[in-house]
C-alpha cells in the first residue's frame, strides 16, 4: 500500500459513514488533487468507495460530489492498515525510512 | 475577495484544460466535480489570508491537469495509427506542393495544367484538413 493510499484510508476511517468531498480529503491526507483523484476514481472502480452528488444548499450553489467508503470498503481498509501495522510492529526498527510506506503486495491494495 | 470572479475563471479554464484530457463520458462529471470545488477552496475558513485561498485554490485546480491522467481504463488512448500518420503527412507536404503549384501557374500563365493541378492539391488539403479535423484532435472538450 502507498502512503498516499494510507493516508485516504485512515481519513476515510476515522468517520467511515461521513460524506467526503474531495477537497475534505486532500486536506485530511495532505494530499494535491492531481495525486486524490485518481486514487478515488480507482478506489470507486474496485468498488471500495462510492461516490454521489449533494443538492445544493443555496441558490447558484453548484452541486458537490462526496466520497463514502462502501461496507466492503470499509472492511478492506481496516484490513489493510491492520496487516500494514502489523507489518511495522514486525519490522526491526531502522530498516524503513520513517514515512515511508511497504512495498504493496500483489493483489493487493496499493 | 477582490478579483474573485476572475480567479474562478481562471481556476475553471485550467480544469477546462485538465478535462479535454480525459475520455469523454467522464468528462462532464470531472469538470463540475472540479469546479464545484473551486469556490469551497477559495472560501476555506480554515487558510486565514485571502492570498493564500487564492493560491491553494489554483494549486487545486492545476493539480487536476496532472489528476487527470487516469490510470488504467479511464486513460484516454493516444494511437498513432498509419492513418493519423498519412494525414499528417499529407498536412505537411501539401501546402508546400500547392506553393509550387501556384508557382507554376505565375511562372506560366495561361497553362491550365498548373490551375488544374493548384486546384487539385488545394482540394487534396482541405479534404485532409477535414479528415484531421474529423479524426479529432485528441481531448478537446465540450464544456
Amino acid at each position: 500500500m502507498t502512503a498516499p493510499l494510507e493516508r485516504v484510508l485512515r481519513a476515510f476511517l476515522t468517520d467511515p459513514s461521513a460524506r467526503r468531498y474531495g477537497y475534505d480529503l486532500m486536506k485530511a491526507a495532505s494530499l494535491k488533487s492531481g495525486t486524490l483523484y485518481p486514487m478515488l476514481g480507482r478506489l470507486e472502480e474496485e468498488k471500495l468507495v462510492s461516490s454521489a452528488w449533494e443538492t445544493p444548499q443555496q441558490d447558484g450553489q453548484r452541486p458537490r460530489k462526496y466520497y463514502q467508503l462502501t461496507d466492503d470498503g470499509i472492511a478492506v481498509a481496516r484490513l489493510e492498515l491492520a496487516q500494514l501495522s502489523a507489518a511495522r510492529t514486525r519490522a526491526p526498527a531502522g530498516t524503513r525510512a520513517p514515512g515511508r510506506a511497504a512495498r504493496p503486495a500483489p493483489g493487493s491494495l496499493g | 475577495m477582490r478579483g474573485e470572479g476572475r480567479l474562478l475563471r481562471i481556476g475553471e479554464v485550467l480544469v477546462g484544460w485538465a478535462c479535454r484530457r480525459l475520455p469523454r463520458r467522464i468528462r462532464d462529471e470531472r469538470y463540475q466535480e472540479w469546479v464545484a470545488e473551486l469556490p469551497v477552496v477559495l472560501h476555506d475558513p480554515e487558510i486565514r489570508f485571502s492570498g493564500r485561498r487564492a493560491a491553494r485554490m489554483l494549486g487545486y485546480a492545476l493539480g487536476t491537469i496532472r489528476g487527470a491522467a487516469l490510470p488504467g481504463r479511464h486513460r484516454r488512448r493516444r494511437r498513432i495509427t498509419r492513418g493519423t500518420v498519412l494525414v499528417g503527412a499529407m498536412l505537411i507536404f501539401m501546402p508546400a506542393g500547392l506553393g509550387l503549384d501556384v508557382w507554376n501557374a505565375v511562372q506560366t500563365p495561361g497553362d491550365w495544367t498548373s490551375y488544374f493541378f493548384a486546384g487539385l492539391t488545394l482540394l487534396g488539403l482541405a479534404a485532409n484538413l477535414g479528415l484531421y479535423l474529423r479524426r479529432g484532435r485528441p481531448g478537446k472538450a465540450r464544456l
